[in-house]
């Protein structure tokens, strides 16, 4: 296992929201616990929560970036905060694809998606009624599945736009 | 070699991925339906890494640094009695090396003279005494040359076995960071040539100086030798930035570093070769410049041993 693998398989964050309403644990590389302020959920309706776990969501990504370009200093021994800028022509079609590749997950039961496009512009569909179906265990249970799944698409679709342009 | 072969099966198992190729069974795996020209693409991908240990191999035979220190204890030792204490700190290193009083007291056998009259007692004086402090340093400098080499030696392992490590543990990152979304770049730097550069290309242009030289002007060449050294250290670490999205390539970019550090080597090893051979050449063209003539007495016969250009007489 190289340094890089061990130091992103020990990565672990929570990132929190609305004042501390909403909580989000990163571990093992896709795995996101949702918590909530005790009260919050039974009192919050979808639009605002999509509002809040979309903050989450940008937070939660700014934050795994920052780790992730950490690793990469410690792992290669030089210090790196940013991606070099695209010089060659593959560079910049890449960034060019990548800036328009939209990843999605969805939660099992279909109600929780949560869509990124360049994993900038995030949006998150909580079907109306769900907060009243699901309860608050059942919802972070959901919310975790979709957003595995969204995590696995974006490094399966980076893996085959490289495969694409570098292959 | 253990880098060189996670590597291989890190870099086979990514190129499965990349081209939709699943991997070769494993022993007590259910068996599955063969795709067509599947087996194929797979050897195709073994085939495309199957240099990877090989590249590493030739590193795992690389001297211990270690084993060169008994051989620079020995230079060493050497310069500790040829140094006389004036100008005698080692000229690329800066080491300091004690006088030895023992050299001294070649000063004090003038008195023996005095008393003594003829030609050899004149060339002892003039060839021999008068010439013993010049000559001591140089060769002190050129046992300096020795040990420098020796060192440049022991250091350019040393700092192979960092390069050629770094770049295993570079590839072994790298390739688990390609399928991340940034560039997968990374940047090595080769130690080898310049940590030799600073200790051993002195002597080259050392030897050059004491070809140089007269006997008399000893201190010169030393002062030239300390001026070369610093020339010589400016010369750089060698970067190289790297850039690799798929196995492929990245073990091309590996593949181009390895090659990269064996140049630095071979390089390196002509450097000091060079450097050992100038200094070598130096001695044959100025011998005069090392040791004493050869004493007109040793040549004496019985006939001619107390004549006047010979022993002479006593005073």
């Amino acid at each position: 296992m190289s340094e890089l693998s061990e130091l992103l398989a020990r990565m672990q964050f929570s990132v929190s929201v609305a004042g501390g309403a909403v909580t989000g644990h990163l571990h093992d590389h896709d795995q996101v616990v949702l918590t909530f302020r005790p009260g919050y959920y039974d009192r919050v309706d979808e639009s605002v929560l999509e509002h809040h776990l979309v903050s989450l969501a940008r937070m939660m990504r700014a934050e795994y970036v920052r780790r992730y370009y950490a690793a990469l200093s410690t792992a290669f021994g030089r210090t790196v905060t940013k991606d070099p800028p695209p010089i060659g022509r593959r560079e910049k079609e890449y960034a060019a694809l990548r800036q328009e590749f939209v990843a999605e997950g969805r939660s099992a039961d279909g109600r929780i998606t949560i869509e990124v496009r360049g994993m900038e512009s995030w949006r998150i569909r909580i079907t109306p009624g769900t907060l009243g179906v699901l309860t608050e265990a059942d919802f972070a249970e959901q919310f975790r599945t979709a957003a595995t799944l969204l995590i696995r698409d974006q490094f399966a679709g980076i893996r085959t736009l490289k495969d694409h342009i570098y292959g | 070699m253990e880098h060189a072969q996670e590597i291989q099966r890190k870099a086979i198992s990514a190129a499965h991925v990349q081209h939709g190729v699943r991997p070769e069974l494993v022993p007590g795996q259910p068996p599955i339906n063969e795709v067509p020209g599947e087996a194929a693409a797979r050897a195709g991908i073994r085939a495309s890494f199957a240099d990877v240990p090989a590249l590493f191999e030739p590193f795992t035979m690389m001297p211990d640094p270690a084993s060169f220190d008994s051989l620079i204890n020995g230079v060493n030792q050497a310069m500790k009695t040829l140094s006389l204490g004036r100008d005698t700190d080692d000229p690329i290193s800066g080491d300091v090396y004690y006088a030895n009083r023992l050299l001294s007291l070649i000063g004090a056998s003038e008195a023996y003279l005095e008393s003594w009259n003829g030609g050899a007692a004149d060339r002892f004086r003039s060839e021999f005494i008068n010439t013993f402090p010049a000559l001591v340093t140089n060769q002190f400098i050129n046992c300096a040359v020795l040990s420098n080499a020796l060192r440049a030696q022991q250091k350019m392992w040393v700092n192979a076995r960092t390069d050629i490590d770094k770049i295993a543990h570079d590839t072994l990152n790298a390739l688990d960071n390609m399928d991340h979304c940034g560039q997968n770049t990374w940047t090595m730097t080769f130690t080898v040539i310049a940590s030799v550069a600073a200790v051993a290309a002195v002597p080259i242009s050392a030897g050059t100086s004491l070809a140089a030289l007269t006997v008399a002007t000893t201190v010169t060449a030393v002062g030239a030798a300390s001026q070369v050294v610093a020339a010589h250290q400016l010369d750089p670490e060698k970067e190289t930035t790297y850039h690799g999205e798929t196995a492929e390539v990245v073990i091309e970019q590996t593949r181009r570093a390895v090659m990269e550090t064996l140049s630095q080597i071979r390089s390196s090893e002509q450097k000091i070769a060079g450097a050992l051979a100038a200094a070598s050449a130096a001695m044959d063209r100025n011998p005069e410049l090392f040791v004493a003539p050869r004493p007109r007495l040793a040549d004496a016969v019985a006939g001619d041993v107390l004549s006047r250009e010979q022993l002479g007489n006593r005073r």
